[in-house]
């Protein structure tokens, strides 16, 4: 933990990270033991709009309430949970990956030709904000999840890949490199099995930082309509879903934006403990 | 001085890399947009319209030429300055963007503005009492807000000072106008209309700068606790110097380099953001045109916007490292 933070960033990123495990658990388990299909529509006048924590006319008591089409919101919103949690993490470690390889081999080789196109395809990417780009290639690809996994992988590796080269261009002076190769080692297997995870540290804090973004850009691109399609529930479209009944059924975006907020607010603050937890053990001694 | 440089050189390749930089840029876009699938000539036409219709519109927008050709006439067009007539409604791009640049340009440059002042002051309260309920609650809200999607609490700020202040009755002056950027159907001039529009931009440019601020006061405060325990702060306070002079003039100085790097990094991001709370309150700037151009496969307005947003950045980095050397005098410009 770092000596300068005022917080015991420790413990909120332990609490943190518990808080994800049992959102996790949630979204797996609710909509495989709810009772009632999160996607089907039925009896929609009973059931519709019924405000939280009371009974439809069916009798059916709903925790979070219903939305215009008599949906249990909160399985709904569990369901859409396991599709945002899934963008977010694998779209943020995609682009952790492809940034650490790109990293790695732009600093292993910093100042050669790889090293240079590299440098230069990120400063191409980094030039448009992301949302634009991400806009445009949800918008003209087939939507879906696979699409979106994609354009975030592409869009965000930039910033793991210029941290890592940073890290592998310091750790390539380090004696334990030419004493691996003195051994015989190949480069390869150098890069791979010695300087690469000594670098991988500040890749694996951004990347957890980015989990929360993607979700945030996911929920963004799913509101505008470019993302998760509905049927399918996801958070951001759900909570689109309820833009035009603000006034009847606060409820309907209400709840999903507040399952977004705190799953985004726990990858941050899990991401903030692990890098103060990093700075803390790479500078023991501070003031 | 220095007079063993010259720099001229060095001036003359930085400027080869930003416009070698910009045509890589604007040649991607027009990469992806052609090479995505679907024909934009088949998002264009009304239902009903026959094959021969198609072909007709095609040729008309030249999208039956070879992508070289297209690609050579585009480029060649937008180095004149010249950025095509839209797809939808037959206007110049240009005057398109010239309606709709100004309009995110007000809203994303005051927002930036407040959302600097306001994350500075707030940074600055944070670090110097740390560890206080002032601090907790502080980091508390900027985190929080920094969670939460531009486009969700724009919703939550119209149920609550449209719908929420006309439910309870609220005086008419505290009920903020949701949409657009001024009240339709009336003609105002002068005063009475700025007085409209900045009635308007209330909630939209409050949502933007908190968010912003949210970052800026995060980051301030980080910074200011790293320096807080340097040598030449203490020996500040050693000389007596009162605490507020201690923030001002010397700490505020060495936050000088790291603000002017995070106001680059923040415009992008505040283009981003405006994207949503332009959707959401109704706006017609640039976000608003990007979105609703790229779902009607508007190619020329697309690439015109994607044009200027990466021009605005390539500028916003450019400033930044100009202005680095004045901020921190120890980089060499």
């Amino acid at each position: 933990m770092s000596e300068t933070s005022g917080i015991p960033l420790a413990r909120s990123g332990r609490l943190a990270a518990w808080a994800l495990v049992v959102v996790a658990i949630a979204v797996v388990l609710v909509p495989l033991l709810a009772s009632r299909d999160p996607l089907a529509i039925r009896d929609v006048l009973a059931r519709r709009l019924v405000p939280p924590l009371q009974r439809d006319a069916m009798g059916d008591w709903h925790l979070l309430g219903t939305d215009r089409f008599g949906r249990d919101l909160f399985v709904r919103m569990m369901l859409a949970g396991r599709l945002s949690l899934l963008v977010g993490v694998i779209g943020s470690g995609l682009s952790g990956v492809v940034g650490t390889a790109l990293g790695a081999i732009a600093g292993w080789k910093a100042g050669g030709l790889v090293d240079r196109t590299i440098t230069a395809v990120a400063d191409v990417l980094l030039a448009l904000p992301r949302l634009v780009l991400l806009l445009v290639g949800v918008a003209l690809w087939p939507p879906g999840v696979p699409t979106i996994l994609a354009v975030l992988a592409l869009t965000g590796w930039m910033g793991v890949a210029r941290l890592v080269r940073a890290e592998v261009r310091t750790v390539r002076e380090r004696p334990f490199v030419p004493a691996a190769q003195a051994l015989g080692a190949t480069q390869v297997r150098v890069l791979l099995r010695h300087v690469i995870p000594n670098a991988f540290g500040p890749a694996l804090v951004a990347t957890t930082l980015g989990v929360g973004n993607a979700i945030l850009l996911e929920s963004g691109l799913s509101f505008l309509g470019l993302g998760i399609q509905p049927p399918a529930p996801s958070w951001g479209n759900m909570i689109a879903g309820g833009r035009d009944m603000l006034v009847v059924a606060p409820w309907v975006s209400l709840a999903p934006g507040i399952a977004l907020v705190v799953t985004v607010l726990c990858t941050t603050v899990l991401g903030d403990a692990w890098r103060d937890r990093l700075a803390g053990e790479r500078e023991p001694v501070r003031r | 001085m220095r007079y063993h440089r010259v720099r001229s050189p060095a001036l003359l390749r930085a400027a080869a890399r930003t416009v070698a930089l910009y045509w890589c840029v604007l040649t991607l876009t027009f990469a992806l947009l052609h090479l995505a699938p679907g024909d934009p000539a088949s998002f264009l036409l009304p239902p009903g319209a026959t094959a021969a219709d198609a072909t007709r519109l095609r040729a008309d927008l030249g999208l039956d030429r070879p992508l070289v050709v297209q690609y050579a006439r585009w480029l060649g067009a937008t180095l004149r300055g010249d950025l095509g007539t839209s797809f939808t409604d037959r206007r110049a791009v240009t005057s398109t963007i010239g309606d709709a640049l100004p309009v995110s340009l007000a809203l994303g440059g005051s927002s930036l503005l407040l959302s600097f002042l306001v994350g500075i002051a707030a940074g600055l309260v944070q670090a110097a009492r740390r560890g206080t309920a002032v601090d907790w609650t502080l980091t508390g809200m900027s985190v929080v807000l920094a969670a939460s999607p531009a486009y969700w609490l724009g919703l939550g700020a119209i149920a609550c000072f449209t719908y929420l202040a006309s439910s309870l009755s609220m005086p008419m002056w505290m009920r903020l106008p949701a949409v657009g950027m001024t009240t339709p159907g009336i003609d105002l001039h002068g005063v009475a209309h700025l007085a409209d529009l900045l009635r308007h931009s209330i909630l939209p440019v409050t949502l933007l700068s908190a968010i912003g601020a949210a970052g800026v006061a995060r980051y301030v405060r980080t910074s200011a606790l790293d320096a807080i325990g340097a040598d030449w702060l203490r020996t500040a306070r050693a000389k007596g110097l009162p605490e507020r002079l201690v923030m001002q003039r010397h700490l505020l100085a060495n936050l000088r380099a790291p603000l002017v790097t995070l106001f680059a990094l923040a415009l992008p991001g505040t283009v981003a953001g405006s994207v949503f709370v332009e959707t959401i309150f109704g706006w017609p700037g640039m976000g608003r045109l990007m979105v609703t151009s790229i779902v009607g496969r508007d190619y020329p307005v697309v690439l015109g916007c994607a044009a200027t947003y990466a021009a605005v950045v390539i500028v916003a980095n450019l400033v930044a490292e100009w202005l680095l050397p004045w901020a921190d005098p120890r980089i060499d410009g």
